[in-house]
């Protein structure tokens, strides 16, 4: 059910907001989430971990296109989970924007929009019982 | 008489002169499937399911070279059974031993991650954590079969005990930072539900949905559960639920615990995990450590046929076979070998880092799998005060504690009686974001984690009765396997699985990640395997 509600609750979101603008003051809140849940790998600064994990910092993807940065945060890919069961669609926001606005890392800013549409085209059924093994 | 052989009788047939299958035909079509089950009973078929053994292949190997990478639970299992079929395999595996993530930790193991701290196991002679797979439901017949093959015996592991606790300390209400027991939960919440539904159906409320001889059939049934008394139908301390003080000899007729209230009891949040069909009560592991199924496998090959700390780098396949290059890394001496196939069985994010000349559509189906992290953590105990003060033999512990969502008591040694008065809990088990924060810890700070956490359950005893001595593992910050386990999203499997279950001209992959609906368990890895084996020998077949 987690799922489906991230999903209401992202839509009464932008229902009631519209679009807000998108949140300018991600990066306390973002280096916060990136010491939580990325640093593990991607280290301090974003650096990286030798050839294992790639540093984010100057990654020409994580600064490229925006959707698929978001679907990598959602769906995960070889080498790296998926945060939707983790992060609120509000922090996986926030964690985009700063990954790809910090270190000297630019790019434009995703919308809240943009993930909560990409949330939906993700989402599983959620059947109650949890993740497995 | 055997029961069967009067079914048999009742209806006229003998199994003599009939071939057995057209005798089970016959006895279906007059008896229908139960007739077909009891008869097949008597003759001890049982009901297999469809991946209960490896599958028969058509083709004899012809010799043909199989190149497997990674000697975990796939890789022995392929160089086992296309061995077993004229294949000549051979293993290259990147760490000093065999079993991959099928591993435990006992005296003199070692635990090494990414970042270099270093962990040498000082348990007790005959204590040990299984810090990969550590349950195994009776529905993975595959598992079982390579236990029972390789002669591991398998004792039960208790999933589910109702002494085991519940605690959420996020959650605002009357247990916030209280350890439930978990019978009192799951049977509270039972008892209410069914003096609800007992009521609203008494009521009449329920007369549009059902008809009335079904509605006395479910008033029946819910007076019958013991939960409810038979006239005002209320939810009341119950034998369910037990005793606040357990009955003994001659007057002492003990008391019942009294039921929460119904509020409070539907805020306790839902457990996050029911029984399931593969997290039964009941499930098994291997005595004295899961590793042992590995160890089995290993055993069952020849000498030599798994080359170790041998980490590839490279994966070059032409026309005419294909070309493994790898490094020793001891010695630093570069090899290369040449096969008619490759399978690659190590993680998906492992295989990424190595150059191949697989093509891009290939490349990018592997991509779309993703990486689950996992930790866990092992304390030892020097007495087992769980057992001995609180009546809990086994179970797990199911927190709101991201770090600690699960926390499980040994289902080995119960009553210290294998060897001593001494355990190794399950201090921790954590997946997907909980397991990364925890992993950002020290190795000494995850052990003050792991314990401050069992002191919320076990005050004043947990630290006490610690040895000191943990091990612990981080899977997504292990070189060789950088995830617990892997899997596919809803989009990658359907667009990506094809792609990758039929191999790239002579490269195959295969594990845990060939078997989407498994993903994680020893059977995903085992049936994973025996699939892959199958695509190589109808191609086999077909290139003859």
């Amino acid at each position: 059910m987690k799922n489906y509600f991230k999903i209401f609750i992202a839509l009464m979101g932008s229902l009631i907001f519209l679009s807000t603008a998108s949140a300018q003051d991600f990066s306390e809140d973002g280096a916060q989430i990136f010491t939580d849940y990325c640093e593990a790998c991607h280290q301090p600064g974003g650096v990286g971990f030798e050839d294992v994990y790639p540093a984010l910092k100057g990654n020409t993807f994580v600064q490229g296109d925006k959707e698929e940065v978001i679907y990598l945060l959602l769906e995960g890919r070889a080498g790296m989970p998926t945060f939707i069961g983790d992060l609120e669609p509000e922090q996986i926001t926030t964690i985009i924007n700063y990954i790809r606005n910090s270190w000297g890392n630019k790019a434009e800013e995703v919308t809240q929009d943009e993930v909560d549409n990409a949330i939906e085209m993700v989402s599983e059924e959620d059947d109650g019982f949890g993740p497995g093994n | 008489m055997k029961e069967t052989e009067k079914s048999l009788q009742s209806i006229g047939q003998k199994p003599s002169g009939m071939t057995k299958r057209s005798f089970l035909q016959s006895v279906g079509m007059i008896g229908g499937t139960a007739a077909v089950m009891t008869a097949m009973q008597g003759w001890d078929i049982g009901f297999a399911s469809e991946a209960d053994r490896p599958p028969e292949m058509s083709n004899d190997g012809k010799g043909k070279k199989i190149i497997i990478l990674g000697a975990g639970l796939a890789g022995m299992v392929l160089a086992y059974e296309m061995g077993k079929k004229g294949y000549n395999t051979h293993i290259i595996e990147a760490n000093d031993y065999a079993g991959g993530r099928c591993v435990s930790a006992r005296k003199g193991s070692v635990i090494e991650e990414l970042d270099g701290e270093k962990q040498v196991c000082n348990f007790r002679e005959g204590n040990y954590v299984n810090y990969g797979p550590w349950r195994i439901p009776a529905e993975h017949r595959s598992t079982i079969y390579y236990a029972q093959q390789m002669g591991v015996p398998l004792e039960v592991m208790v999933n589910k005990s109702g002494k085991a606790y519940y605690y959420y300390e996020n959650k605002e209400g009357p247990f916030k930072g209280v350890p439930i027991r978990q019978e009192y939960a799951d049977v509270d919440f039972a008892g209410y539900e069914a003096e609800l539904l007992a009521k609203v159906a008494d009521q009449g409320a329920l007369d549009s949905l059902i008809t009335q001889e079904d509605k006395e059939k479910l008033l029946e049934h819910l007076k019958r559960s013991g939960l409810i008394d038979n006239k005002e139908l209320n939810y009341r301390a119950n034998r369910a639920r037990g005793y606040i003080s357990y009955p003994g000899a001659a007057t002492n007729f003990g008391k019942l615990s009294d039921p929460y209230e119904m509020a409070d009891v539907f805020s306790i949040a839902q457990a996050s995990r029911h029984e399931t069909a593969d997290h039964p009560a009941v499930m098994f592991q291997a005595v004295g450590g899961m590793d042992q199924i590995a160890l089995g496998l290993k055993k069952a090959l020849k000498k030599n046929q798994i080359e170790y700390m041998s980490e590839v780098t490279d994966i070059i396949q032409d026309d005419n076979g294909v070309e493994i290059t790898y490094t020793n890394t001891k010695t630093g001496k570069v090899k290369t070998v040449k096969g008619d196939y490759v399978i690659a069985t190590m993680p998906l994010g492992v295989l990424a880092k190595i150059n191949t000349n697989l093509s891009e559509d290939f490349k990018q189906a592997l991509l779309t799998t993703r990486s689950n992290p996992a930790s866990k953590m092992g304390v030892e105990m020097n007495r087992r005060f769980w057992e001995q003060d609180d009546m809990i033999y086994g179970g797990v512990n199911h927190t709101d504690i991201p770090e600690c969502s699960q926390l499980s008591y040994p289902s080995g040694n119960l009553f210290g009686s294998a060897h001593g008065d001494t355990g190794v809990i399950l201090g921790y088990y954590a997946m997907g974001g909980g397991a990364v924060s925890v992993s950002n810890l020290s190795i000494k700070d995850r052990v003050e984690f792991a314990i401050s956490t069992g002191e919320k359950f076990h005050p004043g005893k947990y630290r006490n009765h610690f040895t000191g001595e943990a091990m612990c593992v981080s899977w997504h910050k292990m070189k060789y396997a950088l995830a617990g386990w892997e899997s596919w999203s809803r989009r990658g499997q359907e667009r990506a699985f094809p792609v990758m279950q039929k191999g790239d001209k002579r490269i195959f992959i295969s594990g845990n990640i060939a078997s989407p609906a498994l993903s994680g368990w020893m059977a995903g890895a085992i049936e994973g395997a025996w699939s892959t084996m199958e695509v190589i020998d109808k191609r086999v077949a077909q290139q003859a």
